[in-house]
């Protein structure tokens, strides 16, 4: 177990070296954004969430077309995908964008 | 027998793969001989632009390699449109995050080869709308209540 563990942290895209970090920061946006989703809606961004889905979206793409395939910040990404899909949603909810329209059904009646 | 594998370009159509023993001097003719793997001359390129654009397009136009990290000045954007917001409205966590990740991939950038300027220029700019987000809430939450604070004192 230890070995392998040694073998990671040694390796070239280990903990050592900026290979690993990268993806990692990228964990720290999910991280950040998982922690606002308890924030009253007003203080979201909708410039940056809409900006970060599509840009998410994008890298999904990037990390399976590139070669060799970079499964972890594919996955970082499409979970990254989910939560600004989410803090969207929220966003466009407190704004008023997802409200049904009532008046035509008070026309009708 | 150690043998040196040396690829001669003599000028014509083909690259030649060449064998030398390792213990005769280059100059010494006679001891190298073409092992049979015959490549076909990669061509010169023909001008700086070509080389430009061949270097970001694909047979559909763009690459993704190109797109992707390219899109990441949109993200810049949105945060400088972002500037006349309240600071009251700006989230800690998530600037924090983006300004870390944006320093992180410069970095990067700079240790991978080749070195990724385009990449590096995005992800500095992107550390920079950052830091400047933080600090206008910063200055928010920290040095413009003590005005207040005297202000309601005085009254």
């Amino acid at each position: 177990m230890s070995a392998a563990f040694k073998a990671f942290l040694n390796s070239p895209v280990g903990p050592k070296t900026t290979h690993f970090w990268g993806p990692v920061s990228n964990w720290g946006i999910i991280l950040a954004s998982v922690a606002d989703t308890k924030k009253p809606p007003e203080m979201i961004s909708g410039n940056m969430t809409g900006v970060l889905c599509v840009y998410s979206a994008l890298f999904v793409r990037f990390a399976w077309m590139v070669r060799p395939r970079n499964y972890f910040l594919m996955v970082t990404h499409s979970c990254n995908e989910c939560v600004q899909l989410y803090q969207l949603s929220r966003w466009a909810r407190a704004q008023g964008f997802l409200e049904k329209k009532k008046e035509p059904e008070a026309a009708q009646e | 027998e150690k043998v040196q594998i040396e690829w001669r370009r003599t000028g014509g159509a083909c690259i030649y793969r060449i064998e030398r023993r390792i213990d005769q001097p280059r100059w010494l003719t006679p001891n190298f001989r073409p092992s049979g793997i015959i490549l076909p001359a990669p061509k010169p390129v023909g001008s700086l632009l070509c080389s430009l654009i061949s270097s970001i397009s694909w047979d559909i136009g763009f690459a993704v390699h190109f797109w992707a990290p390219t899109f990441k000045w949109c993200l810049n954007v949105a945060n400088v449109a972002d500037f006349v917001k309240p600071p009251e409205e700006i989230s800690y966590p998530q600037q924090l995050a983006l300004g870390c990740s944006g320093l992180i991939w410069a970095r990067y950038s700079m240790v991978i080869l080749p070195k990724n300027w385009n990449l590096f220029s995005v992800s500095s700019a992107l550390a920079a709308t950052c830091t400047y987000q933080i600090s206008r809430k910063i200055r928010k939450d920290f040095f413009s209540n003590e005005g207040d604070a005297e202000m309601t004192q005085v009254e």
